[in-house]
């Protein structure tokens, strides 16, 4: 059975046929083409899927696809503006916080969904907001330097 | 392997309808853990119903009297966050807060919650790893539990739910609605203790709401696990401290399967009992069995420590 899903994806409208068990995940890898967005586990545990869905992160692996019907989604390829990075991305870079870089999107996307509600976390907040993005190279000390680079940033979101 | 089919249900009797067209079909809310189960084979149903389609599930109301009713389908996120909530019940909204992640959260929710099937170090597991142990009761329909070799029948699967604790220490009720009526349930008669047939829902009955009654005291909420990470709780700890010498409520979670109240150690709490005593007590009640996620007597000094800890903190808890 397959059925017809409208979203919204980094701004452009997108209209597809897609299978009722298809996941969000599969729909932007294998369909969109946005590999941006990182299989993992593919069992909410690495977050390495994380994409904002009416701006909220959620693990694209554990959305069926139909579940996001009529919604806004952003991926790790709608936050930068033509060549230019984010400004989160940029600190990302700058902070060395990437290093096999395989979780990197991920974690971007759920960074961004903390900014988002509170553009200045305390050290806790920014533990639990990417509590849900796994990485096994940094340690995550530089993903967190990333995050306090740019909330400190006056042009910060 | 046949498909499995997902309907997205319009209404709660369209829900009820296609549960009984159904036998074999499964309600899903925010899916984290369905589909995880799905994966893994641990679950083949013929047809999976989704309830997020149905508006009006996840409201958050409060009642007459000072009750607060939180539709089944609000997800922790919300639970966690609403601002009657964290005030009539800071107890719940901590539990909410520290399940998994914020992906998760934003996903799953608190009917979801209460409803997690329960979990066993033999049964979340790949096809491939469940080879090596075959004959689960709970996974294969086997004769055999691993966890208690010598037991003859029951699985001791946990209950698994961080939000199941404080919403048997606040004494919440859920509404149970079916195509022959609705009716409404104390929490604590919802976990059957057997780690198979773990709910007291009965055929075509659909979680709907979960009603809190007019706030207590606040109380206190713990969640253990060796790491502060995404993991499931070794243990909750869900305590509600007397009000003119009674109404204590010492729960424990994620330890068995259902939450356990200390009863004894709630009436010593009642009569002003010293702190070591009552954090004594509460972990010599405690009848577990399970080794998953830590051994019985590891979970028991912890039980009593941390115990030991809250007593502590509700002392200095301006009233």
């Amino acid at each position: 059975m397959a059925a017809l899903l409208n979203l919204l994806v980094n701004g452009d409208p997108v209209q597809l046929l897609v299978r009722e068990d298809e996941t969000l995940l599969d729909v932007l890898r294998d369909r969109l083409a946005l590999t941006g967005t990182k299989r993992g586990c593919g069992e909410g545990q690495c977050g390495h899927c994380t994409v904002l869905l009416n701006g909220k992160a959620v693990n694209s692996c554990l959305t069926l696809a139909l579940e996001a019907e009529g919604g806004q989604v952003l991926t790790i390829e709608g936050l930068a503006r033509g060549d230019r990075l984010h400004p989160l991305q940029e600190a990302f870079v700058e902070a060395g916080a990437i290093q096999c870089g395989y979780c990197t999107p991920g974690m971007v996307m759920a960074v961004y969904a903390l900014l988002r509600e509170n553009p200045h976390p305390s050290e806790e907040e920014i533990r639990e907001g990417i509590k849900g993005v796994m990485c096994r190279c940094t340690g995550y000390y530089k993903i967190m330097e990333a995050v306090r680079l740019t909330a400190s940033a006056p042009e910060a979101k | 392997m046949k498909e499995t089919s997902f309907i997205a249900a319009r209404d709660m009797a369209e829900a009820g309808r296609l549960l009984r067209e159904h036998p074999l079909s499964m309600l899903m809310a925010g899916g984290t853990d369905l589909l995880v189960l799905k994966k893994l084979e641990l679950i083949r149903p013929s047809a999976i119903i989704t309830l997020k389609s149905i508006p009006g599930l996840s409201t958050i109301r409060q009642e007459k009297e000072g009750g607060v009713a939180i539709g089944a389908l609000a997800t922790l996120d919300e639970v966690a966050t609403h601002p009657l909530i964290r005030q009539r019940a800071p107890l719940l909204a901590r539990a909410a807060a520290a399940v998994a992640s914020p992906q998760i959260r934003n996903k799953a929710t608190l009917g979801g919650n209460l409803c997690l099937n329960s979990r066993c170090w033999f049964f979340n597991r790949s096809p491939f790893w469940r080879a090596e142990a075959p004959h689960c009761r709970k996974a294969s329909g086997g004769d055999q539990c691993y966890v208690v070799p010598r037991s003859r029948k029951g699985c001791f699967a946990l209950q698994s739910g961080d939000t199941g604790a404080p919403l048997v220490a606040l004494g919440a009720r859920l509404r149970l609605v079916s195509a022959g009526g609705e009716r409404v349930a104390d929490i604590e008669e919802f976990y059957l203790g057997d780690g198979i047939r773990y709910l007291g829902l009965k055929p075509g009955e659909i979680l709907t709401e979960i009603l809190l009654p007019p706030p207590g005291p606040a109380g206190t909420f713990v969640k253990f696990r060796p790491q502060d990470n995404l993991d499931f709780a070794t243990f909750t700890l869900a305590v509600i401290p007397p009000e003119g010498g009674t109404g204590a409520r010492i729960v424990v979670g994620c330890a068995a399967s259902r939450p356990l109240r200390a009863r004894g150690a709630e009436k010593m709490l009642d009569a002003g009992a010293p702190e070591e005593e009552v954090a004594r007590k509460t972990a010599e009640e405690m009848r577990l069995v399970s080794f998953v996620r830590g051994p019985v007597d590891f979970k028991k000094q912890v039980i009593a420590a941390k115990m030991a800890d809250v007593l502590a903190g509700l002392k200095s808890q301006p009233q």
